[in-house]
């Protein structure tokens, strides 16, 4: 007798069941329960305790000597400390690390690092200036070998050396060692460089270059009976350790170092949780096991009404949990200045006046980006608001640019190449820059090929207007001057040269006088704007989120965040 | 049957050489340089990349290349990666295990769910249970899986966390400590992964179920006075399972080769994601490693599956005798 009614009724279960994931599909998921309500301020005393778990994507390298990405680079800083560390918050404060003083001389060639003697490996052995110059050597020599596998393995970094006396000498093959490295005594490292560079302290701040103990490099590490390649399981000289090998796609966890010779974290220990894709990462952020990661798209706004944003854009404390400080990347657009329009500096004013960046910003990417004004970001010591002066939207001014260049109105000139490499977003970016050059008469049509033949494309100037990203290694003006405009740099992909820049750039290096070096530099930029061989489009930004149990994390505009001042809402206690 | 088996073992031999000869033929006319990818945006120094070039012997044609790789191969040396200098073989190693406890869960829950929900279909024909058994699985098929992995991620994850006020919930993501995992984290991605092919799997029992209850056997034996339970197990089953078992077999081995969207929703560490990520990045040792292991798991699953045959159909018989294949 149901049975007529059996239809309709799993109709209705089914249905029901469909509903209820709907339902449950659009409602907001509730925040996760340990955040408690707003918690009173920061002004509370730090905790010792706990393990914050941290997001990093699958490193390609832990080891200083190869580290590549910005992961490798985040666990390592955390593992090793370099002579120097550049402040979190100030990137003109070149601080003390391991190197406790150092000296230059006059004209910037001879730099001398007297090293802490307090300053251990984690297995007791003290750091000397030979681990220093053991460590630099691994990285420029092009026969360095991977000890765990006996094949060759070389630093694809090697350019951080690129200043040190006899560098292109181990380059070659000629030699396995540098000559400009020295070690006067122990604790003594004495460097000579090729050419004068009145930044190296910025540069030897990398973690990349850090010391690393050959001991443990060429035989392993050991691990409960076991022997472990180095590169799984790095000994360094910083504050944390780590507490087992890398687990790959899994996480690395390092534990805080007792013997460290610094300011000792706060922290019991990282969990560096490693996700394929930040999406899940932030899934996990919302279930509560996760202290730090990257916002999802199209939460942000939703994300700053719910926690709160950092007042400094870089450090994290509860109710203050998402980040949008500048980062130190740039994108921009390349113009070949050896096209036969495009050499026309009119032609280029035109083309940087009249795109309007503020627009690619706030539609495309939610205002995580930041309209460009100058081709260094904000996070370097020594920007000014405004030095590139067509790097913003004019069309009035753009128009009249395209007169002074021969083509009225865009009469006369051709339809020109936008080129980008296809998969990495750019299209959106591309179209929106092509409806402006539209509106002042400069028509453009696309031109897309996969990233390793974009590259060939642009080594061999097969293109009129290309787009590519900067990130800065060290957040100094020449890391952007030098690679990008001098005419010897093979990163400079715009074929600008200048040789009224290029000495201006030798003269910047050897000032050691650091407000005239910034001064100098200023210059040389003013000059390189003045006849726009690129354009800046828009600068990077943070768009991180910390938990509501973490205070004063700072996660720099370099990318790099400092784990020995957070601490954990009652030493990470909860449960 | 054991003629059978080895034949079809020497067969994998032709085949492995076809597959691997084509995807090194392949990655030749591919653009792209996979030593300059590792620098991606930023030159490399010309002494690393002529270095790096010789190592991965990109200096030699690529004939020679394919038989150096060979020579390796029969050493058990699936190469070295290319971004990131470890040995294949440890890659593979240590993300094969969780591909294969995934699958293997997944297909325990296909299994038990999908061939249950078939039969209990089709025994029921236009019950209550038929229908919402034929309705769950349309819109199963429907769904995309990664939704379905997001879904339960919320549902199990965040919501119920809230809900119990953090007394009870599943695990978001992650395998959870060295080897083989604690099952409470293999719970959603299994049932995620399992989702769609469960769906097929109870439709194809259905319908195949309900073909083979019409034949005169089934009617012969009713009429001889076998109980329905005993008509289903004795005659009725072995019947119907046969593309059951195809379909289950073939997805076992789509499932061994890695489940890359199930892995990046739930960041399960298993073979899926590397593969796809060393194929973007160009990093071809890993590429070809990945679809070495991969083959002979797939071609080792369907020699299973053909073997099974010949337990339920006893037409089918192999290697000599009077049937034939």
């Amino acid at each position: 007798m149901y049975r007529k009614f059996a239809k309709p009724v799993a109709v209705v279960l089914v249905l029901a069941l469909v509903v209820a994931l709907g339902a449950v599909a659009g409602c907001k998921p509730s925040t996760p329960a340990s955040s408690g309500g707003s918690s009173t301020t920061s002004a509370s005393q730090p905790v010792k305790g706990g393990v914050l778990s941290f997001y990093i994507g699958e490193p390609a390298y832990i080891d200083p000597y190869n580290t590549q990405e910005s992961e490798g680079t985040q666990v390592e800083a955390a593992l090793f400390d370099s002579l120097t560390q550049i402040d979190s918050l100030k990137p003109e404060l070149v601080l003390p690390a391991a190197a406790t003083t150092w000296t230059v001389n006059s004209d910037a060639t001879v730099w001398t690092f007297k090293l802490n003697p307090s300053d251990k490996f984690h297995d007791g052995t003290p750091v000397t200036a030979n681990d220093f110059i053991y460590a630099w050597n691994r990285i420029a020599n092009p026969k360095t070998i991977n000890t765990a596998t006996k094949k060759s393995d070389p630093s694809i970094i090697s350019y951080h050396l690129s200043v040190v006396k006899g560098y292109d000498e181990v380059q070659k093959g000629t030699t396995p060692s540098m000559s400009g490295l020295k070690a006067l005594d122990p604790l003594t490292l004495q460097v000579t460089l090729s050419q004068p560079f009145a930044d190296f302290d910025y540069v030897v701040a990398h973690p990349a270059l850090a010391p690393v103990p050959q001991k443990a490099v060429e035989g392993g590490v050991d691990y409960q009976g076991k022997k472990v390649p180095f590169g799984e399981m790095p000994i360094g000289n910083g504050p944390f350790k780590m507490s087992a090998p890398w687990q790959h796609n899994q996480a690395i966890n390092v534990v805080r170092n007792d013997d460290y010779y610094g300011k000792k974290p706060y922290l019991d220990g990282v969990a560096f949780k490693i996700f394929k894709d930040p999406e899940t990462a932030y899934t996990d952020f919302q279930a509560g096991n996760l202290d730090f990661t990257q916002i999802t798209t199209g939460k942000i706004k939703a994300d700053v009404a719910q926690y709160g944003e950092s007042p400094n854009g870089y450090t994290v404390n509860p109710g203050q949990q998402v980040l949008l400080g500048a980062e130190n990347s740039t994108y921009y657009l390349i113009l070949n200045n050896k096209d036969p329009y495009l050499k026309n500096a009119n032609l280029r004013k035109a083309i940087s006046l009249a795109i309007n960046r503020q627009a690619i910003c706030d539609t495309i990417f939610e205002g995580t980006r930041i309209p460009a004004d100058n081709i260094v970001p904000p996070g370097i010591a020594g920007y000014t608001a405004g030095a590139w002066k067509d790097a913003k939207y004019d069309k009035a001014a753009a128009e009249t640019a395209l007169t002074a260049a021969g083509y009225p109105g865009g009469k006369g000139l051709p339809t020109l190449t936008l080129s980008f490499n296809s998969g990495g977003g750019h299209e959106q970016i591309m179209a929106l820059i092509q409806a402006d050059l539209k509106a002042i008469g400069v028509n453009t049509t696309f031109a897309s090929a996969d990233f390793p033949t974009y590259l060939k494309q642009l080594d061999a100037g097969k293109f009129q207007i290309a787009r590519l990203g900067w990130q800065a290694d060290y957040p100094i003006m020449d890391n952007f001057i030098y690679p990008l405009f001098d005419s010897q740099s093979t990163d400079n992909k715009s074929f600008y040269v200048n040789a009224q820049v290029d000495s201006g750039i030798s003269a910047a290096r050897a000032t050691t006088d650091r407000t005239a070096r910034l001064a100098a530099y200023n210059t040389v930029n003013d000059q390189i704007q003045s006849t726009d061989p690129v354009a800046p489009i828009m600068f990077y930004r943070h768009h991180h989120i910390g938990s509501s149990r973490v205070h004063e994390l700072t996660y720099s505009a370099q990318g790099i965040a400092d784990f020995t001042t957070p601490w954990l809402t009652n030493g990470g206690a909860t449960k | 049957m054991l003629q059978y088996i080895g034949r079809r073992v020497l067969q994998f031999i032709p085949v492995f050489f076809g597959v691997t000869l084509i995807l090194f033929f392949i990655t030749t006319i591919l653009p792209g340089d996979p030593i300059k990818m590792r620098a991606g945006e930023k030159s490399m120094s010309p002494a690393v990349y002529q270095q790096l070039r010789h190592d991965y012997g990109f200096d030699q044609p690529w004939y020679k290349q394919y038989i150096n790789y060979l020579e390796a191969l029969a050493h058990g040396d699936l190469g070295t990666s290319i971004s990131t200098g470890r040995p294949v073989n440890e890659i593979i190693a240590e993300s094969y295990p969780y591909t294969v406890e995934l699958a293997f869960a997944a297909i325990v829950i296909e299994i038990i769910v999908g061939v249950g929900v078939g039969i209990v279909a089709a025994v029921k024909r236009y019950s209550v249970w038929d229908v919402m058994a034929t309705l769950s699985t349309s819109i199963l098929v429907a769904l995309p899986v990664f939704w379905l992995g997001i879904m339960l991620q919320y549902i199990f994850g965040i919501w119920l966390k809230g809900a119990t006020n953090g007394n009870f919930y599943l695990p978001v993501s992650g395998a959870s400590g060295d080897g083989f995992s604690s099952f409470a984290h293999l719970i959603l991605p299994a049932i995620t992964l399992a989702s769609v092919s469960t769906a097929y799997a109870a439709r194809i029992m259905r319908s195949q179920l309900l073909e083979v209850n019409n034949q005169d056997y089934i009617r012969t034996a009713h009429a001889k006075g076998l109980s329905p339970s005993g008509v289903l197990r004795k005659h009725a089953l072995k019947n119907a399972l046969i593309p059951v078992v195809t379909f289950i077999g073939l997805d076992l081995g789509a499932m061994l080769s890695g489940a890359v969207l199930t892995e990046t929703v739930f960041n399960w560490p298993g073979i899926g994601f590397t593969i796809a990520r060393a194929a973007f990045a160009l990093d071809y040792p890993v590429v070809f490693g990945g679809t070495v292991i991969v083959l002979f798991a797939v071609m080792f699953i369907n020699l299973l599956v053909d073997i099974s045959y010949a337990f339920l159909d006893p037409r089918i018989r192999y290697g000599g005798g009077s049937a034939g294949e």
